[in-house]
């Protein structure tokens, strides 16, 4: 396996002015408010002139405004994302409290995600037509037409009389592991603390499978469209004449090639659970990422906002790099 | 010598537009097979007329508040009544009444927001695939910027900063919108560029402009369709979870998913509230989805799974 690589640099030098014309946009967020950004995220009335210019000069505002970008950008490779008006803190600091949350959701949601649609993918391929390939598609169709949010309310309904799946937060008050990681998840197993990874899974489940949800009816989609794909190939029909068995072919041959399209296909849906779990979050009320910025909007906590809107940003342009790249690795005749 | 000194060369579009009767009773045989896709289409037009013809559906003004009538329950449970058919929110407002209104924003602003993307995303795409060069570079890396946002992320952030509103909604779901048909004009007409139909209208002296707009769009058209259909399902959805989130339509304008919202604290006593208009959108979304997915067969069977 050899990757090339001045294609790959060449790569990630595609990626600068896309950075840079990200930051230009969430720069230019806060500078889109109709009004003084200052007057609104205080509140009118509520505080003196004299203070307004203080908080004014404080975010740096009376700069101009390319001065004030090269400000805001010189701090982001400083590791400066500016300042919560809200809670009176760094907001790199409040931000990077809450990702383990919104991380350990997020891959309990792909693994849950992954565990429907892969399975169902290679059945409803390969034998196609059958009940559980029908049953595949009007689910993956009701999937896509449905709103994740209403999904999540609809499964809190269902399971809010019993309370064994509880609705809101991550874990029960009092049973937080010790810190090792921050995933609560994984810090219970670590510590051998059961009784909390018992209540950490019970919170994380109903809101890592509404958020899961809209990813499985996609990556479903392209299993079975690209296992249809290769299992018409010679090769495939060559194994087969070789007499090794049907789940054999499937499972040895034909899936590690099916795979190379629905890596691709994940890794730029991230794109979508980066953005379901701002909705997720609030629904459930986790305490991560998706639900401080929704916090921070009604909170008119702009410098909060932009600096989540760039991490999320960042986030995403490395999961399109890692797509790209993944699919190199893993089918060497394509080039970037 | 002008072009029009030379011998007439019948264009391809002529020929469509006189048989364009022809063509549409070809299309709806294809499309009639797929019964999937009629069955979208019917609920399409089902929701469509709801939408224009609400004023005349509603019972009650989707806005009246009755606090006397709080939490009424649909008519076929114990305390229901046809005056709620299917009962009332926390504020006594008729669900009935403003689930049918909800259609208004959902459905116009899915359909206009589609249209306006669509036709920046071909001007877009045709100029950026035929032209190549710097345009097409500039263009492409904009894409490319206004792709590396998770959409919900930025839908969300700039909505904050612009405030509630329709026009505001339509602004910011315009704003990315006419990338995805962008792309998949661009990817069109690069092919389409080298073929023997543009190159022969090169030939007998076309201008840019002709070979674009009416030699390379009409036969780039159907793939168009398809997607600006399926782009429809899309800006609902996102209408809807913005409004949910609660920075999307103003207070006073009933929309889907404002109602869900609303009836979002008493869902475990009161189901009905957030349940029957998220069955609207599932709804109007599954149709246009198995609308979308019956004009692709229909209309470009190299797609057809």
């Amino acid at each position: 396996m050899t990757i090339n690589l001045t294609q790959f640099i060449n790569r990630l030098l595609q990626t600068i002015p896309v950075v840079i014309g990200v930051t230009l946009i969430v720069f230019s967020l806060m500078h889109l408010t109709p009004g003084d950004p200052v007057e609104i995220m205080m509140g009118q009335g509520s505080v003196t002139e004299g203070e307004i210019q203080r908080i004014r000069e404080e975010l740096g505002l009376h700069l101009p405004l390319p001065v004030q970008y090269l400000r805001f950008v010189t701090g982001i490779f400083k590791g400066d994302l500016g300042y919560s008006i809200y809670y009176r803190q760094p907001a790199g600091e409040v931000i990077f409290a809450r990702l383990p949350a919104t991380f350990e959701l997020m891959v309990v949601a792909m693994i849950i995600s992954l565990a429907i649609a892969l399975p169902l993918g290679i059945i409803s391929a390969v034998r196609q037509y059958s009940l559980v390939d029908k049953i595949g598609t009007i689910g993956a169709l009701l999937g896509v037409s449905m709103p994740g949010f209403w999904l999540g309310l609809l499964l809190i309904m269902a399971f809010s009389v019993n309370w064994i799946f509880p609705v809101a937060g991550r874990i029960d008050f009092g049973m937080a592991p010790q810190r090792i990681t921050g995933l609560y998840l994984l810090d219970s197993i670590l510590t051998f603390n059961w009784p909390s990874f018992w209540s950490a899974l019970r919170h994380i489940l109903l809101p890592a499978i509404t958020l899961g949800m809209s990813m499985t009816a996609l990556t479903m989609k392209t299993i079975r469209s690209s296992m249809l794909e290769v299992i018409r190939e010679d090769y495939i029909t060559f194994a087969r004449a070789k007499g090794l068995s049907r789940s054999q072919v499937v499972l040895k041959h034909a899936l590690k090639n099916a795979l190379i399209p629905t890596v691709t296909v994940i890794t730029l849906n991230m794109g979508v659970l980066l953005g379901g779990n701002m909705i997720v979050e609030t629904v459930f009320g986790w305490p991560g990422l998706g639900s401080l910025v929704v916090n921070a909007i009604f909170n008119r906590d702009y410098p909060l906002v932009q600096a989540s809107v760039l991490i999320y940003a960042i986030t995403f342009i490395i999961c399109n790099l890692l797509a790209d790249f993944l699919y190199t690795v893993l089918n060497p005749r394509v080039k970037f | 010598m002008r072009t029009s000194d030379l011998p007439a060369v019948r264009p391809k579009y002529f020929e469509d537009s006189d048989r364009f009767h022809v063509r549409l009773r070809e299309f709806w045989h294809e499309y009639k097979k797929n019964r999937m896709a009629v069955a979208g289409l019917v609920i399409v037009i089902f929701f469509v007329l709801i939408g224009i013809f609400s004023p005349w559906l509603i019972l009650h003004d989707p806005n009246e508040q009755d606090i006397f009538n709080r939490f009424q329950p649909p008519v076929w449970m114990e305390g229901g009544s046809w005056e709620h058919p299917l009962g009332t929110d926390e504020l006594g407002r008729d669900l009935w009444s403003r689930i049918i209104y909800g259609s208004r924003v959902s459905l116009a602003l899915g359909i206009t927001v589609a249209f306006f993307a669509t036709t920046l995303g071909i001007i877009m795409g045709l100029v950026s695939g035929y032209y190549g060069g710097t345009v097409d570079s500039i263009i492409q890396r904009i894409v490319d910027i206004l792709l590396a946002f998770p959409y919900l992320v930025f839908a969300i952030a700039l909505m904050a900063v612009l405030g509630r509103g329709v026009f505001n909604l339509f602004l910011v779901l315009l704003y990315k919108e006419w990338v995805t048909p962008c792309r998949v004009v661009r990817g069109e007409v690069l092919a389409a560029r080298e073929s023997e139909y543009v190159e022969a209208a090169r030939a007998v002296g076309a201008s840019d402009f002709h070979i674009m707009f009416k030699e390379i769009l009409p036969n780039v058209f159907s793939s168009v369709i398809v997607v600006a259909t399926l782009r429809v399902a899309w800006i609902i959805l996102m209408e809807a979870s913005l409004s949910f989130i609660g920075v999307g339509v103003p207070l006073d304008i009933p929309s889907w998913g404002m109602i869900i919202a609303d009836g979002r604290g008493y869902i475990t006593q009161y189901w009905w509230l957030s349940t029957f208009p998220g069955l609207a959108i599932l709804l109007t979304v599954l149709g246009i989805n198995l609308m979308g997915q019956g004009l692709r067969d229909a209309l470009d069977p190299r797609l057809k799974e």
